[in-house]
């Protein structure tokens, strides 16, 4: 098997796959919770790319000091932006290539190696014009000719991209004029462009790669525009320089260190003891730190977690059960239980995404039995002799899986237990980890899964609720509910051609309150991550998506060494 | 001798089948998820490189064959989670590790024998319940948690040593022999203290069988001084069973050592084992597997070619 295999079957991603790992950018804590995914970016409300390179607002920074962040460098091995699939790598990548459009700290999308660009009034066609006086890292210059050569690269059949099948779908085809004016030509309008263009697509240097797309030294130490440079590497530790020539806003920080450090209590040691400078781990070790003057820096993870119910299954086929099942949930004592930094869920899409988190969702008494009763009364669900309701022959009695760690066993049990007292019997199973995917391709009635989402939310709704024949283990969809609205269907088709950040919004919210009432899902917490510095340690606070979304790791020019 | 040496090498044979078997099993058997699914994870693409890897759509004696010619070549695929060949992997891995579980046996020995010894002469006197006392708690005390009290003591308290990795970073370093010497103080000592202490109850048992034996009662009588009797009597003989326990932990010379590589964020193959296993990264799990399981292999034909040596009788049996 070859390299290239590992990419063969890339899925409509356009959205990045840190989120396998991004309990990782240093988010051990945030692993004990599942994930802590990043979250993302509210995709560009400015297509004529007039907004203000990151952070240029702030003046001019002059880059010193330096910072170790505790990391797993065994993560970092390859830095490819096409076969980085960890978030701790992704995060690194990302401050070394750079795509046309970036992510400002506060999650906009914000001019990158194009100062502008201009969309047609079809949004089939997205013009590009380049930054000019760029230079690589070796001091070469960038030009058009290195984003044709990458966008080629990452299209063709042959690519391990995470954008491949994004750029297969979409784009017709990608021409540079001149040394710096790029022409998109898209197939259909696809608003996630612009994202895909600043987390996936990042530029690699065409006069290297020539020969070799993946050729395996760059891998190890690639050459991009970036605001950070490869230093040095070592089996334990990589280290990042800045980069004097850089284009825009200079880092904070001059030189960072990225310090292989698994294990939280090792990590509470290394700050101790001043080897480590920023961390992560258990939440249950922040207070006595936090107390002792360490700075705690707190972000919600983009992740939702909660019971997933299949709608195909005859006890919850009637909307009003699956609301009562809602209603009556203690969602609270779950939080209280495993999210405890983390913060309840109402809507599916997380309150990272500020512009797409539908917030009026939130109005809602948590384990509401008389609310619950009354759904069910109401709906003609009576209560038997035996205590459990049912209607027409139909009991509601079902299975309510629960996977190896103790986290959805609790979440069962509590659900069980909210639910027993307005009638609904519920039965639990649990399930090995390994039997997840099987599980939730089949009927399952209920069962608690966290989803983690992609950087565009738009692209996440449609992953989960767009109505599709297919199962989850077929790999084109996540919708594990066989959930089927028009409407839904519909907004996502005009979020998906739309680049007006507010249309966006506005739909990804309508969807999410669509999605509320049918109960599909019932959302429980996102969870939170947290991470410690060493005293003296500072993060910009504009950089508010330094820790809401990407974790530390992204927007590492954000930090500030004591 | 030769005809030993022979049976024991044929020996290999089903050993390296069986290892073959159990690792390719070991991958069809267990998939696995977190309750986390991401909405754009790896997984599906893994599961496709893996289909393709191992072909899942052919019989399974088809499937296995193919694959163990490529191990044959020493193709051990590319890792799912960064493309980089699985071997070249293991191979940048295999110092950090021989250097770790290396001292730290080394230390194991330097210290269970003598300690073993004394504590067998002098049984029953406080010297030996010392001695007792210290090798119950090295048994007993969880690696990692002396591990990390170390830490805690030697870095934090009283910082003195380096507490995480193998060199220093980001510094100017004057010697990087004697810095990574300084690296590898608490991970050896702690791993090859922990090594000692069951050793050397080892040691102790043996020698004090050894020294009721008939023969050291007969070297008494012919009026041999107490040290040749010990050291050329007791102890050659009494030596011959703490062989074994150090055949047995070969294993670990190569394998590393999970818990201490991470604590201590050592770069070694235990915590690539781990890491590959956390993130299901089959092709590097399998790779590693087959790897340590064939030096493990090796190390035990060595440990009984060594016994062989050693002890005239287990030839004869042969």
């Amino acid at each position: 098997m070859g390299v290239t295999q590992v990419g063969k079957e890339v899925r409509r991603s356009h959205t990045i796959s840190r989120r396998t790992v991004l309990r990782g950018t240093l988010a051990i804590g945030a692993a004990a919770l599942g994930s802590s995914v990043l979250q993302a970016c509210g995709p560009s409300t400015a297509p004529s790319g007039v907004a203000s390179p990151a952070g240029s607002a702030k003046g001019a920074r002059t880059p010193s000091g330096q910072l170790v962040f505790a990391s797993r460098v065994s993560e970092l091995e390859t830095l490819h932006p096409f076969q980085t699939r960890l978030a701790r790598a992704q995060a690194v990548s990302y401050h070394i290539n750079e795509g046309l459009t970036k992510l400002s700290p506060d999650l906009r999308i914000v001019p990158g190696l194009a100062e502008s660009w201009k969309v047609s009034d079809d949004k089939l066609t997205y013009t590009f014009t380049l930054r000019k006086n760029v230079k690589w890292h070796d001091g070469q210059p960038f030009g058009a000719k290195d984003v044709q050569f990458t966008l080629d690269a990452a299209g063709n059949a042959a690519s391990v991209s995470p954008a491949k099948a994004a750029l297969q779908t979409y784009v017709a085809k990608v021409e540079a004029q001149g040394d710096s004016t790029v022409v998109i030509t898209l197939t259909k309008p696809y608003s996630p462009l612009l994202t895909a263009l600043a987390d996936q697509l990042l530029i690699l240097p065409e006069h290297i790669l020539r020969a070799n797309i993946l050729d395996p030294s760059f891998a190890k130490s690639p050459v991009g525009t970036g605001p950070y440079k490869i230093k040095d590497r070592q089996l334990s530790a990589l280290t990042l320089e800045h980069n004097a020539d850089y284009w825009g806003d200079k880092p904070y920080t001059s030189r960072i260190i990225l310090k292989d450090a698994p294990e939280a209590a090792a990590q509470q040691a290394g700050i101790l003891a001043g080897e480590i400078d920023v961390a992560a781990f258990v939440p249950l070790s922040m207070p006595q730190l936090q107390a002792q003057g360490y700075p705690i820096f707190r972000g919600v993870a983009n992740s939702v977690h909660g019971i997933n119910l299949d709608l195909q299954s005859p006890a919850l086929q009637d909307p009003k059960v699956r609301q009562a099942l809602r209603a009556g949930l203690d969602r609270a004592r779950i939080k209280q239980l495993h999210y405890t930094d983390g913060f309840l869920a109402h809507a599916v899409v997380p309150s990272g995404f500020e512009a797409y988190h539908a917030k009026e969702l939130a109005a809602v008494p948590n384990a509401d039995a008389a609310a619950a009763n009354k759904l069910l009364d109401d709906a003609g669900w009576a209560r038997g002799a035996d205590g459990v309701r049912a209607k027409g022959g139909q009991q509601l009695r079902f299975k309510h899986y629960a996977w190896t760690a103790k986290q959805w066993q609790d979440i069962a049990t509590i659900a069980q237990a909210s639910w027993k007292p307005l009638g609904i019997e519920v039965e639990i199973v649990v399930t090995e980890n390994a039997r997840i995917t099987d599980t939730v391709s089949g009927r399952f009635d209920a069962a608690p899964i966290g989803w983690g989402l992609t950087s565009d939310p738009i692209v996440g709704l449609d992953l989960l609720f767009r109505s599709s024949d297919k199962t989850f283990k077929d790999g084109t969809t996540r919708n594990v509910f066989r959930y089927k609205n028009t409407r839904v269907d519909s907004l996502l088709d005009e979020a998906l051609a739309s680049a007006d950040q507010a249309k966006r919004a506005e739909n990804a919210k309508q969807i999410q309150k669509i999605v509320y009432d049918d109960v599909p899902f019932i959302p429980i917490a996102y969870p939170s991550y947290e991470l410690v510095g060493r005293k003296g340690v500072t993060l910009d606070e504009t950089g508010k998506g330094a820790l809401s979304s990407f974790g530390v790791g992204f927007f590492m020019t954000e930090w500030r060494a004591p | 001798m030769n005809r030993f040496l022979v049976r024991r090498v044929i020996q290999i044979v089903p050993q390296l089948a069986i290892l073959l078997v159990l690792s390719f099993a070991l991958v069809h058997l267990t998939p696995g998820e977190t309750g986390v699914l991401d909405l754009e994870s790896a997984d599906a693409q893994n599961i496709a490189a893996l289909r393709e890897m191992l072909g899942l759509d052919r019989p399974l004696h088809e499937q296995f064959a193919d694959w163990a010619v490529r191990l044959v070549r020493l193709d051990f695929g590319v890792s799912f989670i960064d493309g980089q060949p699985v071997m070249d992997k293991i191979l940048e891995r295999l110092p950090p590790t021989l250097l770790l579980t290396g001292t730290a046996l080394a230390l194991s020995i330097m210290l269970a024998i003598p300690l073993g010894l004394i504590s067998a002469l002098r049984r029953n006197t406080p010297i030996d319940y010392g001695l007792t006392l210290f090798a119950f708690i090295g048994i007993s005390v969880p690696a990692f948690w002396a591990a990390i009290l170390a830490i805690i003591t030697f870095g934090v308290l009283i910082p003195v040593l380096p507490i995480q990795g193998m060199r220093t970073v980001g510094a100017p370093v004057a010697s990087d022999v004697l810095d990574v010497a300084k690296h590898l103080i608490l991970p050896a000592g702690i791993l090859g203290l922990e090594g000692t202490a069951a050793l050397t109850r080892y040691v102790r048992s043996s020698m004090i069988e050894s020294l009721v034996e008939d023969y050291i009662r007969t070297a008494r009588s012919k009026g041999l001084r107490e040290r040749v009797i010990v050291v050329r009597h007791a102890m050659k003989n009494a030596l011959l069973p703490a062989v074994t326990i150090l055949g047995l932990r070969l294993p670990m010379l190569v394998g590393g050592a999970v818990l201490i590589e991470a604590v201590f964020a050592w770069p070694g193959i235990g915590r690539l084992g781990l890491e590959a296993v956390l993130r299901r990264d089959y092709p590097v799990v399998m790779g590693l597997v087959v790897f340590t399981g064939v030096l493990t292999i090796l190390g035990n034909l060595l440990a009984d070619v060594a016994y062989g040596f050693l002890d005239p009788r287990i030839k004869q049996e042969a």
